[in-house]
C-alpha cells in the first residue's frame, strides 16, 4: 500500500544520480528489495515507471533482485533461512521464523527487510 | 553516439528512516520515555486500549500520546479528554507513519517530564510493518471481527511485534471467530507475549496495565 510513496523516493534519488551523471537518458532501473518487505513488486514497477513517463526515464526497465529472508536465533545464535511457502496461485506467502538449527521460535529476522536502488543503466 | 553505462547507486532506502528513527529512541533515552507503537487494523480497538490505560496509569505516570491518523482531529479529541498531552499528526494520504513523522511531531514539545508515550498508528496491518519509530515496544492489536484467520494473513507483522492483543474478545461468538487461534497464531508467528481482552467487558485490561508498567520499569 505504500508503494507510491516508497517509488517517489526511489525516483528523487535515480533522477540526482541521472542529473549528476550528466545522463541523457536513463535505460533501467534495479532493485534489490527484501521478501520480507511489505512491498509487491508487480505494483512497485507499475509506479516506477508511471513516474518515469515524461522523464529522460521513459520506457526505462526495472529489474528487481529478491534479497532472501534470514533469522538469527536468539538460543543458538545461527543464522538460517527462513522458509517462505507460496501456494503458486494468489502467491499467497507464509514465511516460518524457525530457527533451521535447533528449531526455536525465538529468533529475529536479520535479513531480508532492505529496499536498496543498487543502480541504473544510463546513457550519457 | 551516446555512450551506455552501468551507474552503482547501492543505497537503502529504509537508512535513511532507520537513521532518524535511531535519532528519536536516543531522545527517548535521553528523557527517560518508554514509547509504545500501538499498530493495528481500522477498528481494531487501537484508541480505546490507550485511553483505557491513560485512565489506569496517569496518576502514576505522566503520559503523553502522539494520534497518527489520516485525519487525526477524532481520536486527538478523544485522548484530550482523558487530560493528557496529545500531539495530532494527520498523514493525509499515507497510510503508515514513519521515523520523519515522529521527528517532527516531538520537534519544540516539551517533553522533559513524559514517562510514557503512546504514539497510535494509522489503522492498517501491512505497511506500518515496515517503518521502525524509535520505539521501545510494539503492540499490535486486533479484533475478533477482523476474523481468526487474520494473524495468518499478515506473519511479518506479528514476527515483530512485543505483544498481540486479541480484543473484542466479548463478541467472538457473535463473529464465529476463535480468539484462542487467533492467539495460537500469533505465537505461531513468533510473537512473545498474546493478551485477549475486551474495553467494554474489562477482560485482559489489568494484564494490558501491567506490561506497560512493566516494560517502563524494565527502560528504567
Amino acid at each position: 500500500m505504500h508503494e507510491v510513496s516508497v517509488a517517489q523516493t526511489i525516483i528523487d534519488a535515480v533522477m540526482n544520480e541521472a542529473k549528476e551523471q550528466k545522463a541523457v537518458k536513463i535505460l533501467g532501473v534495479t532493485l534489490a528489495l527484501g521478501e520480507l518487505t511489505m512491498i509487491n513488486t508487480e505494483q512497485i514497477v507499475f509506479w516506477i515507471q508511471s513516474f518515469l513517463e515524461g522523464t529522460i526515464g521513459e520506457g526505462a526497465f526495472v529489474n528487481i533482485e529478491t534479497i532472501h529472508g534470514k533469522v538469527q536465533c536468539n538460543k543458538c545464535n545461527v543464522v538460517t533461512d527462513v522458509f517462505i511457502e507460496d501456494d503458486g496461485i494468489s502467491h499467497y506467502i507464509i514465511p516460518d521464523f524457525t530457527c533451521g538449527h535447533c528449531k526455536s521460535k525465538n529468533t529475529f529476522i536479520c535479513q531480508g527487510r532492505e529496499m536498496i536502488i543498487k543502480g541504473i543503466r544510463i546513457e550519457r | 553516439m551516446h555512450k551506455v553505462s552501468d551507474v552503482k547507486i547501492g543505497q537503502d532506502i529504509m537508512k535513511i528512516n532507520k537513521k532518524i528513527a535511531a535519532d528519536n529512541n536516543a531522545f527517548f533515552n535521553a528523557n527517560r520515555i518508554t514509547v509504545f507503537n500501538v499498530m493495528g487494523a481500522i477498528g481494531s480497538g487501537k484508541t480505546c486500549l490507550i485511553e483505557n490505560a491513560i485512565d489506569r496509569l496517569k496518576d502514576s505516570f505522566s503520559i503523553a500520546v502522539v494520534a497518527g491518523d489520516v485525519v487525526a482531529k477524532f481520536d486527538s479529541d478523544r485522548f484530550a479528554a482523558h487530560g493528557v498531552k496529545v500531539i495530532p499528526v494527520s498523514t493525509g494520504k499515507e497510510c503508515h507513519l514513519d521515523a520523519h513523522f515522529i521527528e517532527h511531531a516531538i520537534e519544540g514539545e516539551d517533553m522533559h517530564n513524559i514517562d510514557i508515550l503512546f504514539i497510535e498508528n494509522v489503522g492498517n496491518l501491512i505497511c506500518p510493518s515496515d517503518f521502525d519509530l524509535g520505539e521501545h515496544v510494539k503492540v499490535v492489536v486486533v479484533s475478533v471481527s477482523e476474523g481468526d484467520d487474520i494473524v495468518l494473513k499478515h506473519p511479518v507483522i506479528f514476527k515483530n511485534t512485543d505483544i498481540t492483543i486479541v480484543n473484542k474478545i466479548d463478541i467472538a461468538e457473535f463473529v464465529g471467530a476463535s480468539a484462542k487461534k487467533m492467539s495460537d497464531d500469533a505465537y505461531t508467528c513468533g510473537c512473545k507475549y498474546v493478551l485477549l481482552t475486551s474495553c467494554k467487558r474489562g477482560d485482559g485490561l489489568k494484564d494490558w496495565n501491567a506490561f506497560i508498567k512493566e516494560q517502563v520499569a524494565g527502560n528504567r
